[in-house]
């Protein structure tokens, strides 16, 4: 006791040197980001628009199809989480056996993972991989040298927050249309993107030019992940947009945010007309990974009366789809024979 | 209660319609299928759980025995996780059989580990012992649920402790046993109270007393496994009710054991119905109703004179 | 003195390794020349090794001194092996008020080790008012403990259950406590805590000698001793609370580092520094175990110490079983 008595507090000093010394080391070098003459601002970020990346890494399936449908996807040397299959002209580009791009379907790879495949740019189609659990904050990645995109419905509040934490965003598809435009200019394909957006809106002006006068069902869509307790899509989510420009009206037009759980009862109260399921998630989940939730909904004698149910209105889509995205216009189309078939 | 209050609130008049006059109403769709389920799930695992801890009570002559606190609902949580993991077992059916395993292995594993040295299974030794085992079981679980995604979204609803997951096949699965429980439970009484009074005293009273400890095991066991496949590891019922069934009651286990039968069920749906109205239209699960109203319960216990010498 | 240097040692070298390897693919000859100042030989080894491996492996080291040193004052004021941070809950308590905020108010690092630190307090004073029933003996504080713990950390699973309705996986690998993604705001807060209240602890401790030798020569001291245990148990409940607000509850690192500090050093005194060191080692082994062992699957830390550290308390309880001391 004597002896550590005498020896603590000069140990303790080393290690306040050394703890003193990592700090200064780290926070030492002031890294220098290039400050660009040009930019859009993303989700409050300034993203250049100077040189295009070359070497782009896409998170979530809406990240990794706006790069191969703004023809930039030979550029892409990393791709994670796939929620559906790709559309099947990407599919035959995206060649995960050849490392080209490398593929990632389960998880976030880890910093360094995504650091080794040497990008200069990351499109998330979601707010988490930008978070300190994810790939990083966009200050950080943007201070190693790596531009970012994030699709602007799922703004966080602040960089670095997450998905619960987005902010008051806007879910309307002209959102889709700047993000798909601004990415265009951000990579490079400024014309590309033009006529990507121009065929999206063709389809939702020939959707809507057929449902003249129709009489609108109420859509609810929801998912039931594990089997556990329902969650709906709310007026906070693209989907509701995709429900409306379709014909229909969101049955659960009160309920604000993007996901909200709700008990069996809830859905029984609100009696939809129809109701969607996302079918979700992996590379190899198509619609029919909707089934279960299906038959499980159709099967629940709890839910006989609800007019979707005793209907057979119960439909699969993907969730692909009703994340904001190039298949948006796709899916208003698609949405809008399963409602209204009459006028197809 | 149980049956009238939820996102919707439904008169007791509409609800006896369902048996009445049935008209395939969504009210009493609702009644039918969705809250008279879960009030069965409610009642069956409650008692379960109550008679469960009383045994235990019994068996150990400790007032701090409970299934929770010996590590049982942590074994049987644990087996069953590696039974959805492991073997891909998903069915009610199933996952009983693991959640028995479970049950049993923690419960003897800590009941040891806890009557080593001198004076036996002294309530304080059995309470450690317990909580070592509940955190081991639980880091494993954990660890098992984060490596295999599937598994621990099917895990995470039911480790909460929620009665909605059940429905009438699972509880009619269910029913054989917890009857098999309930006679063990009745078997052993006799032989519980004469253990009581002592080892000694029992000794002189006749045989059959190791019988009806062993008897008595295999009920909390079998009972406590059912109860946990059935809602997931509810924490406290099993500890608290015998307690309130005993003020009652009295100490005589003919006795304590159909009061705690009784009183268990009208805690848990009691913590049921609390959850589904506190947070609406979202729901707080039973189990962390319990776990929150229960702990208050257990340190006061912990208090009381005269326990041991604390 | 040799048990304090060995132990700095294993977590030195756990440290190193740590920072040596990982999946972007460096020559350690470039980690060697960042830690010195230099660039390295890829545009990004100098963010790789400074950003991303030095936080978490000094986190490592710094999260585990301060539950070592937390769990030996909190053992040795309480005088029984079974009263660390971990068991009786005060790690839960930062735990609950850390997720809180993050989880309801959305706040920053620093109010959430602020937050972590009032709820370990609070959650602290609660069991040692719960325990008093004419003084309080160690094994009532425990077993209080246990029924607290159990209670908050049900009301932490609510709270993460409706926040993460994403990634409920991301709330569970938090509750284990793990170091992953951990970034210099989090590091810092526990290596200024350490750096303060190591010599507090130190200072403090000579009063605490005199409890070594049983309350009774204690209360002859006087008050003097009363402060002293009040300081250090505070002192104690802060170091935990900061650990856990940077790293989440990770277990039995505060009960086993006493443990096993005590057994190097024969001698039976505190061994505050030395068990502050096993704690370093401990849990940076223990990391680059979580990191490596099921590469490219990362576990959670907390996962790891748990599954390791129960056992040691099964032992620890069964030992004092035998010689009669429990119960």
């Amino acid at each position: 006791m004597r002896v550590r008595a005498v020896r603590s507090p000069l140990s303790w000093l080393a290690a306040v040197l050394a703890a003193g010394l990592l700090l200064a080391g780290c926070s030492g070098p002031a890294r220098s980001s290039a400050a660009p003459a040009a930019g859009i601002t993303n989700c409050g970020v300034t993203v250049p628009t100077g040189t295009p990346p070359a070497r782009i890494f896409a998170a979530f399936h809406n990240g990794v199809e706006a790069v191969y449908a703004l023809g930039a996807g030979d550029r892409l040397v990393g791709a994670a989480y796939l929620d559906n299959p790709l559309l099947p002209d990407y599919a035959a580009r995206f060649h995960p056996d050849l490392k080209k791009p490398a593929y990632y379907p389960e998880e976030y790879p880890s910093r360094e993972e995504v650091l080794r495949l040497d990008p200069d740019f990351v499109v998330s189609g979601f707010t988490g991989a930008f978070t300190a659990e994810g790939l990083g904050t966009r200050a950080e990645l943007d201070r190693i040298g790596i531009g970012s995109y994030l699709f602007s419905q799922y703004c966080p509040s602040a960089d670095g927050k997450d998905q619960k934490d987005l902010a008051a965003n806007d879910v309307s598809l002209d959102s889709v249309y700047g993000d798909l435009t601004n990415l265009g200019v951000v990579l490079g394909k400024t014309a590309e993107a033009r006529a990507l957006v121009e065929k999206m809106k063709k389809t939702v002006a020939d959707t809507e030019s057929k449902l003249a006068g129709v009489s609108r069902p109420s859509v609810a869509m929801l998912n039931r992940p594990g089997g556990g307790e329902l969650r709906v899509f709310g007026t906070g989510d693209v989907a509701t947009t995709i429900i409306e420009k379709a014909g229909g009206t969101q049955a659960f037009g009160d309920v604000a945010g993007r996901l909200t759980r709700i008990g069996t009862e809830e859905l029984i109260k609100r009696r939809p007309d129809v109701i969607v399921v996302p079918a979700c998630c992996g590379a190899d989940v198509g619609p029919g990974g909707a089934q279960s939730v299906i038959d499980g909904l159709k099967s629940d004698p709890a839910l006989a009366n609800v007019p979707a149910v005793r209907d057979n209105r119960v439909y699969a889509v993907t969730f692909a789809e009703v994340t904001p995205g190039v298949r948006n216009a796709d899916a208003v189309a698609s949405l809008a024979k399963l409602l209204h078939p009459e006028r197809f | 209660m149980s049956v009238l209050v939820g996102t919707q609130t439904i008169g007791v008049r509409a609800a006896l319609g369902t048996w009445l006059h049935p008209d395939g109403s969504d009210a009493q769709r609702i009644v039918a299928y969705l809250r008279v389920p879960r009030t069965l799930v409610g009642i069956l695992a409650g008692a379960a759980l109550g008679v469960a801890g009383g045994l235990l009570q019994g068996v150990t002559r400790n007032a701090l025995a409970g299934p929770e606190v010996l590590g049982v609902n942590a074994g049987a949580a644990l087996a069953v996780v590696l039974g959805i993991a492991v073997f891909g077992v998903h069915t009610f059916g199933g996952w009983v059989w693991f959640s028995f395993a479970g049950a049993a292995l923690a419960g003897a594993g800590v009941y040891t580990l806890g009557s080593l040295g001198r004076g036996g299974a002294t309530p304080v030794k059995l309470a450690l012992a317990g909580a070592a085992a509940t955190a081991l079981l639980g880091g494993l679980t954990t660890a098992l649920t984060l490596l295999d995604i599937n598994t621990f979204t099917a895990y995470r609803y039911w480790s909460v402790g929620a009665l909605t997951s059940a429905d009438a096949a699972v509880i009619r699965t269910a029913l054989p046993f917890l009857a098999v429980g309930a006679v063990l439970a009745v078997a052993s009484a006799r032989a519980l109270d004469a253990f009581a009074l002592g080892d000694d005293m029992a000794r002189s009273l006749g045989q059959g007393l190791a019988a009806g400890r062993a008897t008595a095991a295999l009920g909390v066991v079998v009972l406590a496994g059912t109860a946990v496949a059935l809602a997931g590891p509810i924490a406290f019922v099993g500890l608290t009710v015998p307690h309130m069934a005993r003020a009652i009651a009295g100490p005589a286990h003919r006795w304590l054991l159909p009061y705690s039968a009784v009183i268990a069920p009208i805690v848990l749906l009691a913590a049921d119905v609390l959850g589904r109205v506190i947070a609406r239209p979202q729901e707080v699960q039973a189990g962390i109703v319990t776990a929150i109203a229960g702990a208050p319960f257990f340190v006061a216990l912990v208090r009381r004179r005269g326990l041991a010498s604390l | 003195m040799v048990a304090t240097v060995a132990a700095l040692l294993v977590a030195l070298a756990a440290m190193i390794v740590s920072l040596g390897v990982g999946d972007f693919p460096m020559p350690l000859s470039d980690v060697l020349t960042v830690l010195l100042g230099g660039q390295g030989s890829t545009r990004r080894s100098a963010y790789v090794v400074l950003d991303l491996r030095l936080p978490r492996a000094l986190g490592a080291l710094a999260v585990g001194a301060a539950f070592g040193l937390s769990g030996a004052i909190v053992q040795r004021v309480v005088r029984n092996p079974l009263a660390s941070p971990d068991v009786v809950g005060i790690n839960a308590g930062a735990a609950v008020v850390a997720v809180f905020l993050v989880v309801v108010l959305g706040a920053g690092p620093h109010a959430v080790a602020l937050g972590a630190l009032a709820g370990a307090v609070a959650t602290a004073a609660a069991i040692y008012l719960l325990s008093r029933r004419r003084g309080v003996t160690g094994y009532r504080l425990v077993l209080v403990g246990i029924g607290v713990t159990a209670m908050l950390s049900s009301v932490t699973a609510y709270l993460l259950n409706i926040a993460n309705i994403y990634t409920a996986e991301q709330a569970a690998i938090w509750l284990s406590g793990s170091l992953a993604g951990r970034t210099w705001a989090q590091v810092v807060p526990v290596l200024i805590a350490l750096a303060v209240l190591l010599p507090v602890a130190l200072r403090l401790a000579g009063p605490l000698r005199a409890l070594e030798l049983g309350d009774d020569l204690a209360r002859a001291l006087g008050t003097r001793a009363e402060h002293a245990r009040a300081g250090l148990l505070l002192t104690a409940v802060a170091l935990a609370a900061v650990a856990t607000a940077a790293a989440g509850p990770i277990a039995f690192v505060a009960l086993a580092a006493p443990q096993i500090a005590r057994r190097l050093v024969r001698e039976r005194g505190l061994a505050l520094v030395t068990s502050a060191a096993v704690g370093a080692a401990l849990l940076a082994v223990a990391d680059l175990a979580a990191r490596r062992l099921l590469a490219p699957v990362e576990l959670p830390v907390g996962v790891l110490t748990t599954v390791l550290g129960a056992p040691l308390l099964v032992w620890l309880l069964a030992r004092a079983n035998h010689v009669g001391r429990t119960g």
